[in-house]
């Protein structure tokens, strides 16, 4: 049976391989090297130094405003989605009545692309601003910042609940009884066992979250587009328009691009180490 | 066992056949759509596959039908289409073309704001386009290596001015295949009701007294006061603010003060460099702007929302009695559901904005859009290209299309006789025929997007009560500094 397997192994690696080689390292070191050029189409590309990272660092106003409107729908965004998506997952882990019907309809949003669920959430929003204000999404960045804040929570709870979900089911149920039988309250079970026991799930899922956030682009782009004025604009959606608004300017979108990655990289590193040496000391 | 392997070997190319498929399906590339069908198995698959890409990629090529072809060229002629409004009617271009010569055309189309994106990637691609669309000097710093000098082809020589092509020092880089007026569409209709109505408190009779904006005002203020009497919900559509879709405010009307502060058609270079900007007549356009926001059918805190086919559909069902849009607009209303409007009823008034002098002056008419010939291609499609353009603008098939199908005023003599049934384009030339000066297009001298959008989501603030006009012309001027330094220095 082993030798079926590995007479197989490449038929199942290759095209996985060559897919992700063609899709993401391919162009990932192209767009590193384009960084150090100015250009409009790549066989037209000339090499200009560092002077791309010295535009972005020096006179680039807009793009610390979109990393700090980043970083506080990243915090909040984190925060929120996970407790919610642990809470729900607690409940629906213990056997209730429908317990599937609910788990399959909080996880169906995340099944819609993000920019119908940007023009939906904007419709919706829209129409219940205007009731109770008089003014709609763009009239501020509070209602902006808010409103991608509901829509990143409506989009990611069920998907981060099933990674809960299955954390707490792998959880074996002698420890459970184990408790019962010691006389432990469900919040001392919960504070003493379950959450401790799926930090591996608190690991990957903080993980996501906080990636997902750094990452988003098509939400934003529908729900708010930046308006009022460029105050909710993130990350991705700032370093696209800087691609493309400006004549002359993809190098210096690249350059964001790749200060972005870098960004993002050292970021999910730390909460990576953080929430990985508490996993190690209470387990 | 023997079966079973077999089996999964079926199901194992089936996955993989799939998904080259499906990529094929969701990629608006051509070499995607040729990749699925050569790896897909079963040719059922493959020709479902190649079928299903084809329609989302909005790309068609039509097949050579006949078998006597007068040209040997084997190649196929690329054009990428700035006007979505015509996606359809240039597919019928490429048909006719297809038919009469054999030679492969495929138009594909860049989604509405997205050309500059498109352009870029289809540069790179192996398939990258012959014919491409620049809309004025700014880009053609950009684009100059991909450029071709047409100083020597037909087209050129057809032209009947000059000033409608694209051209430095060294050459001719793109001739224009439309020119395009904007100005407040009217529906004259309702505005006749008004005219003919005792309630009326202004002394004006006819659309031909509105070439002020004091009358403009008187007017449209009377008429808002009557909107009852006259069927309407307001007398302008809605002034739609929304990013991504404000190009008729933060381009287009700023052509008034443009124009004027630039010193009119004598003064104003639209090959040149990208001049000052002082908005020295920004009270005139506060003028015209607050007019569109007081007297619309939306009240205009919510301007936020509205997008350019809102007021286009409010406009064709008659809910309102103008909008500033240009000729362009024609299709887009003609194909409402449920248009009120009738054809002859749609006609042009000039924008204005209170500025001594405007009372001579007509639409704003220009050419924006230039057609270039890629000449980082080889020889033969290069000059295959040329070849197909100079059929469109004089051939008789070629001439019918454009002017009805794709309904564009062409600046060639050769399209002098050509007919149009875009009742604008009759409007256009009634108003000039009173002797009225058209305003050149001053905006085509706007340094860049990131001006244009910050420009619009200001005038959205504006509208919103959240910033004062002072702000919003301080803003403006001092961006336009920091633009205009990049764009001239790049």
């Amino acid at each position: 049976m082993r030798k079926s397997y590995k007479k197989y192994y490449a038929l199942f690696v290759i095209p996985t391989l060559a897919a992700y080689a063609i899709a993401f390292v391919i162009p990932f070191v192209m767009g590193l090297g384009l960084s150090f050029c100015k250009f409009k189409t790549l066989k037209h590309a000339h090499f200009v130094g560092l002077s791309n990272y010295i535009y972005v660092f020096t006179q680039n106003s807009g793009f610390l405003g979109a990393l700090w409107f980043t970083v506080k729908i990243a915090v909040v965004g984190v925060v929120t989605t996970n407790l919610i998506a642990f809470g729900l997952a607690l409940l629906l882990s213990r056997g209730l009545k429908g317990t599937n019907f609910f788990r399959t309809i909080f996880f169906m949003p995340n099944l819609i692309g993000g920019i119908v669920l940007g023009y939906i959430w904007q419709l919706l929003l829209n129409g219940i601003l205007i009731k109770l204000t008089g003014n709609d999404l763009t009239y501020s960045a509070t209602y902006g910042y808010w409103g991608i804040i509901l829509l990143y929570n409506w989009q990611k709870i069920g998907y981060l609940m099933i990674i809960y979900i299955a954390g707490i089911q792998s959880i074996s149920s002698e420890l459970m009884e184990a408790a019962k039988i010691d006389g432990a309250t469900y919040r001392q079970t919960l504070h003493s066992i379950i959450i401790p026991l799926v930090s591996p799930s608190i690991t990957i899922c903080t993980f996501l979250a906080l990636t997902d956030c750094f990452k988003m682009y098509d939400q934003n782009l529908a729900l708010t587009g930046g308006a009022p004025a460029n105050k909710t604009m993130m990350l991705a959606l700032h370093i696209y328009n800087t691609y493309y608004n400006r004549k002359g300017f993809s190098g210096i979108g690249q350059a964001e691009g790749v200060v972005f990655t870098i960004l993002v990289l050292v970021i999910a590193g730390i909460q990576l180490k953080i929430s990985r040496s508490r996993e190690a000391k209470e387990v | 066992m023997k079966k079973k392997q077999a089996l999964a070997t079926v199901l194992a190319v089936s996955m993989v056949g799939s998904m080259l498929a499906a990529c094929g399906s969701t990629q608006s590339s051509d070499t995607q759509k040729s990749e699925a069908a050569a790896s897909a198995e079963t040719t059922a698959e493959a020709s479902e596959a190649s079928t299903e890409a084809e329609s989302t990629a909005s790309a068609e090529t039509t097949e050579a039908s006949a078998s006597a072809a007068p040209s040997d060229y084997k190649g196929t002629i690329r054009w990428l289409n700035f006007k979505p409004e015509v996606a359809d009617q240039m597919q019928d271009v490429a048909k006719a073309y297809t038919d009469e010569t054999g030679i492969k055309v495929q138009i594909d189309t860049a989604a509405s704001n997205t050309y500059q994106q498109t352009l870029t990637a289809r540069m790179d691609s192996d398939e990258a386009p012959s014919i491409f669309v620049l809309t004025g000097a700014t880009e053609l710093a950009e684009w100059k290596d991909y450029c071709r000098d047409l100083s020597d082809t037909q087209l050129n020589s057809w032209l009947t001015d000059s000033k409608y092509s694209l051209k430095d020092d060294d050459g001719v880089w793109g001739i224009s295949y439309g020119l395009e007026g904007w100005g407040i569409i009217v529906n004259k209709g309702i505005t006749d009701k008004y005219f003919a109505s005792s309630n009326k408190s202004t002394d004006y009779t006819s659309l031909d007294d509105l070439y002020t904006f004091d009358a403009l005002k008187a007017v449209v203020e009377d008429m808002q006061s009557m909107k009852d009497e006259l069927g309407i919900e307001g007398v302008f559509g809605s002034t739609s603010l929304k990013a991504g879709d404000d190009w008729r405010y933060q381009t287009h009307l700023m052509n008034q003060p443009l124009y004027w502060e630039w010193g009119g058609n004598d003064k104003i270079d639209l090959n040149g460099k990208v001049p000052d900007f002082t908005f020295e007549y920004n009270e005139n356009f506060k003028n015209i702007l607050d007019l569109y926001l007081n007297n619309s059918l939306i009240d205009k805190s919510l301007v936020g929302t509205k997008t350019v086919d809102d007021s286009m559909a409010e406009f064709a069902l008659g809910k309102c009695a103008m909008i500033q849009n240009g000729d362009w607009a024609w299709n887009t209303i003609a194909n409402t559901d449920g248009k009120t409007v009738k054809d002859e009823d749609v006609v042009f008034i000039p924008i204005t904005c209170g500025v001594e002098g405007e009372e001579n002056m007509g639409l704003n008419v220009g050419a924006s859009q230039y057609m270039c010939i890629n000449s980082d291609l080889p020889e033969e499609d290069q000059d295959a290209a040329i070849a197909f353009l100079e059929w469109l603008f004089s051939s008789e098939t070629g001439k019918k299309l454009v002017a009805q199908s794709l309904q564009f005023v062409t600046p060639f003599t050769t399209m002098a006789d050509a007919e149009y049934t875009n009742p604008l384009f009759a409007s256009e030339n009634d108003i000039a025929s009173k002797g009225k000066t058209a305003y050149c297009w001053a905006a085509n001298l706007i340094p860049d997007d990131q001006w244009k959008n910050d420009y619009g989501a200001s005038l959205l603030e504006y509208a919103q009560g959240q910033k004062d006009w002072d702000k919003v012309v301080k803003d403006a001027v001092d961006e336009w500094k920091v633009e205009a330094d990049i764009v001239n220095n790049q």
